[in-house]
């Protein structure tokens, strides 16, 4: 992300706009192009030395913030090591300080500065330069993680908004929930950020794609108006530029004035983080091709994105399934780092059993807790498996859960 | 009447979960806010967990305590010795204030010892937090020394959480909302810092219904006064510099010295003062608007003759802050204190190495790696160093008793900043007479900031005398 003093946008009436560069731009491209070459060709550079080489570069543009902030992510990608390894500076350091703590104790220390210096580092050689050749300026440059122009151009962009996230109370969003992969995953940047949101749904014309209103902001924030989950905002916003359609609006707090920031898909902003597409696990995709040819009594169907709960919670269950009489139950699993959830969910079915949704859950999430194993057991259909599971264990359980169970109707 | 419902420690704040619909008791909610984003919930600041124990107590409400994971501990002072007076009338009032309060006391005047008998007292799980990892080591090891027990620490790579922990606030705000709710008692060492946006979470998302401000200096130009009130407590006791000199402290003499520039820098100073100077008129810089010094780094970037401005600037600044005279001086007061313990402040890492290189003396910044400040340290302790240059790292709470001379090469207009540089060599030692330069460059804009930082009782209470420092250096400023 970029530093305050390197951050570019405009104020226009109450809203903060992020100066965007364009990432096909051949002038930028050619900059980002330079920036990543002189990168490149110094490994093994002072970083006192490479600095130097950026600010000349930095200096000869028309922007200089803006080169200074394509520096700066360079920056944050690249490895130095400590400075000379082979000498020990310190040890050499400590000689020279005892022998300048000693002359200055001696009647014969010298009135004069420069004398005193050139006497206390006559025997060291190495010295005579400096004798704190290894501060970090004098690191030598390991390796930049591998970045292209067009997408280092991309990672500003990225990071103007983000750096102005850092400055603000929460974050409200839209987004279309036409993937359900997609959104499955945003939510757990959600709960990976260990953020907390309000879910509203609308759209729900037929046909038309559903659009999740979320509130996003942190534990504390409903108690004080701050900038504190800033960071993790900030963190969160790239996942939510994987969606197809979106919108957000935020309130800035920077410095004394409160600026809004509002932005959408148009941006043309690009997550980098990894594993975004719509990938299907491949346990998944077999257990899904085997259920339909094997199950006699139940067929998988495609489910919608998310179920919603009470207060604005929203549940993704990973299969729904629909019985000849054509009821529909979902099922979702939870695996082994998702205890948590897990007795949430628990606690939210033993309140409302007519939910049409049975759990499965690894036995390893249950392991050494009696007591929520009971709690989980206790609901007819609720099922335990081994790293994934079976396709006539979630069948029989289907069975015993409808028989039991009186579900509410989907329709 | 709410059936009994559940209190719990929530991501550093806390969660009041009820089993029924039932509303919340009047009594409660005023530190409560429904939190409908977590099912039926009400959630409250971790910081008034102590308050909301008392209110439930005294309105007969059922709270099943969950949030509290802090254990009562058997600690004893090992080698314990009788507390000074202002130390014990301290300690009296902090108790009278339930255990919730700032004490101001000056450097050297045994604040550390005080927390040991607090920690001691309170007798529960114990969290201390301090501004840097100098100090937080510094204090792990007078915790191990007082109570022979192993001390946790989380900051400087180490991430070990025991009874008795000391941390870094930064450290302490990144982890405060899973362990906030594991100490009774939190100290804040060097207080002052804990109002800054971040800093003060380390108060708000722990629960511990003890709490302790530790500095010198408590007095914030923003609202950062109130801000400790409420995260820590009130200020339960003050004592001054010069209430405890000569007893608590060792006397002191403070003299400022105006340096003379040579003809040669003074043209310099002046020219680059003027390039510098015509810039921000021109495009009507004001650095009394908080966003002056942005401003001015924004139009230097951008606007004709803004490099030439910045560089002139920085050319002006240092003639000011480390010319030639400086130098020269600081050589002087050297030799002329050979044999005793000296600390050579400057505003900035430059000046600091720029000295250390010319007199070949240990220089600790904050790029000085763990090892060798732990090493400057001791050896400066000990002897084996007498002097050392240091920008910032020395300015607060680093234990070194054996220094009784000060010169302020240069700094800022910050009264803290001064006064807490003064407070590096007043601790007591026999026979021990501390004196402070502080080294002016006289025609330049270092006079206006000298007066700024002066603005305190450790000064003022005394008849400065200023004095010019010539190339002969005549003349004694004491006081």
């Amino acid at each position: 992300m970029l530093t305050r003093e390197l951050l570019r946008y405009k104020v226009s009436g109450a809203y903060a706009k992020p100066s965007f560069i364009k990432p096909a731009d051949g002038a930028l491209l050619n900059l980002a192009a330079r920036l990543i070459a002189v990168y490149e060709n110094s490994v093994g550079s002072r970083r006192e030395d490479l600095d130097f080489e950026l600010e000349q570069i930095c200096a000869s543009c028309k922007d200089i913030k803006l080169a200074r902030g394509l520096c700066k992510i360079l920056a944050d990608r690249s490895e130095f090591s400590g400075c000379d390894t082979e000498t020990d500076h310190s040890a050499i350091r400590h000689e020279i300080f005892r022998n300048s703590a000693c002359l200055l104790a001696s009647e014969e220390c010298p009135e004069d500065p420069a004398e005193f210096r050139r006497r206390i580092l006559e025997n060291y050689e190495s010295m005579q330069e400096s004798i704190y050749p290894d501060l970090p300026e004098n690191e030598r440059l390991l390796q930049l993680k591998k970045i292209y122009p067009k997408e280092l151009l991309e990672r500003y962009n990225m990071s103007l908004v983000q750096s102005l996230l850092l400055f603000s109370n929460g974050l409200e969003c839209k987004i279309h929930a036409e993937d359900p992969a997609l959104l499955r995953r945003l939510f757990k940047y959600l709960k990976f950020f260990r953020l907390l949101f309000q879910a509203e749904l609308s759209g729900r014309k037929k046909e038309a794609v559903p659009e999740i209103k979320l509130k996003i902001d942190g534990p504390a924030s409903i108690l004080e108006n701050s900038t504190r989950y800033g960071l993790q905002l900030a963190s969160f916003f790239p996942a939510v530029c994987s969606m197809k359609l979106w919108k957000i609006s935020s309130e800035l707090k920077l410095r004394t004035k409160t600026l809004r920031l509002s932005l959408d898909e148009t941006c043309n902003l690009s997550c980098h983080y990894l594993n975004f597409g719509a990938y299907i696990p491949e346990e998944f995709r077999m257990f899904q091709d085997y259920f339909n040819t094997a199950a006699s009594s139940w067929q998988l169907v495609p489910r919608d994105a998310f179920l919603q709960l009470e207060n604005g919670q929203l549940a993704f269950p990973d299969f729904r399934f629909r019985s000849f009489d054509g009821i529909e139950v979902d099922v979702e699993l939870f695996h082994q780092w998702h205890r948590t959830q897990l007795e949430e969910r628990i606690a939210y079915l033993e309140k409302h059993p007519d939910l049409p949704l049975i759990l499965g859950a690894d036995r390893v999430c249950l392991k050494k807790d009696d007591a929520l194993k009971e709690r989980f057991s206790a609901l007819t259909g609720n099922f335990l498996f081994t790293s994934f599971p079976g396709v006539e264990n979630v069948e029989k359980s289907l069975n015993k859960a409808l028989e039991k169970r009186n579900f509410l109707s989907r329709k | 009447m709410m059936e009994k419902a559940v209190l719990e420690f929530a991501s550093g704040t806390l969660l009041l979960k009820q089993k029924t619909e039932e509303s919340l008791s009047e009594a409660l909610s005023p530190f409560f806010i429904r939190d409908t984003r977590v099912g039926r919930a009400w959630r409250a600041a971790a910081s008034d967990y102590a308050p909301i124990l008392r209110t439930a107590h005294e309105h007969g409400i059922e709270l099943e305590d969950q949030a509290r994971a802090y254990e009562t501990l058997d600690l004893t002072i090992h080698s314990p010795y009788p507390p000074m007076e202002h130390q014990k009338q301290a300690m009296e009032r902090w108790r009278a204030a339930r255990a919730r309060g700032t004490v101001v006391m000056p450097t050297g005047s045994g604040k550390t010892y005080f927390a040991v008998r607090c920690i001691a007292a309170v007798n529960r799980s114990a969290l201390v937090v301090a501004p840097t990892i100098d100090l937080m080591v510094q204090w792990a090891n007078v915790l191990e020394k007082f109570f022979q027990t192993k001390i946790g620490m989380l900051g400087g790579g180490s991430k070990e959480i025991l009874p008795l922990t000391v941390s870094t606030y930064d450290s302490a705000v990144l982890m405060m909302e899973f362990i906030g709710n594991r100490f009774g008692l939190i100290v804040f060492d060097e207080c002052h810092h804990l109002p800054g946006q971040i800093n003060r979470m380390a108060a708000s998302m722990c629960i511990a219904p003890y709490r302790l401000g530790l500095t010198a200096t408590p007095e914030r130009e923003d609202d950062g006064e109130e801000v400790m009130e409420k995260l820590i407590g009130p200020v339960v006791f003050r004592a001054y510099i010069d209430e405890l000199e000569g007893k608590v402290l060792a006397p002191y003499l403070t003299r400022r010295i105006r340096v003379e520039l040579s003809p040669e820098e003074t043209a310099e100073y002046t020219a680059a003062r003027k390039t510098y100077t015509n810039f921000i008129r021109r495009h009507q810089i004001d650095f009394s608007d908080p966003d002056g010094w942005s401003r001015f780094i924004a139009m230097s970037a951008r606007m004709p003759g803004g490099r030439e401005a910045f560089t002139a600037y920085l050319k002006q600044r240092q003639i000011a802050r480390c010319g030639r005279a400086k130098l020269e001086l600081v050589w002087k007061l050297i030799r002329q204190h050979r044999g005793e313990r000296i600390l050579v402040f400057t505003a900035d890492n430059d000046a600091a190495y720029q000295m250390g290189e010319a007199f070949c003396m240990p220089v600790l910044t904050h790029k000085t790696k763990a090892g060798e400040r732990r090493d400057f340290l001791e050896r400066f302790r000990s002897g084996e160093y007498p002097v050392l240059f240091t920008s910032k790292v020395l300015n607060e709470g680093v234990d070194v008793p054996e220094a009784s001379v000060g010169i302020v090469v240069s700094g800022s207009g910050s009264i803290r900043e001064h006064v807490q540089r003064l407070g590096r060599i007043l601790r007591a030692k026999e026979g021990k007479q501390a004196v402070l330069y502080e080294l002016v460059s006289e025609g330049t804009s270092e006079m206006r900031v000298s007066d700024r930082r002066r603005q305190n009782r450790a000064y003022e209470q005394r008849r400065m005398r200023f004095f010019h420092e010539t190339a002969r250096h005549e003349g004694d400023g004491s006081c």
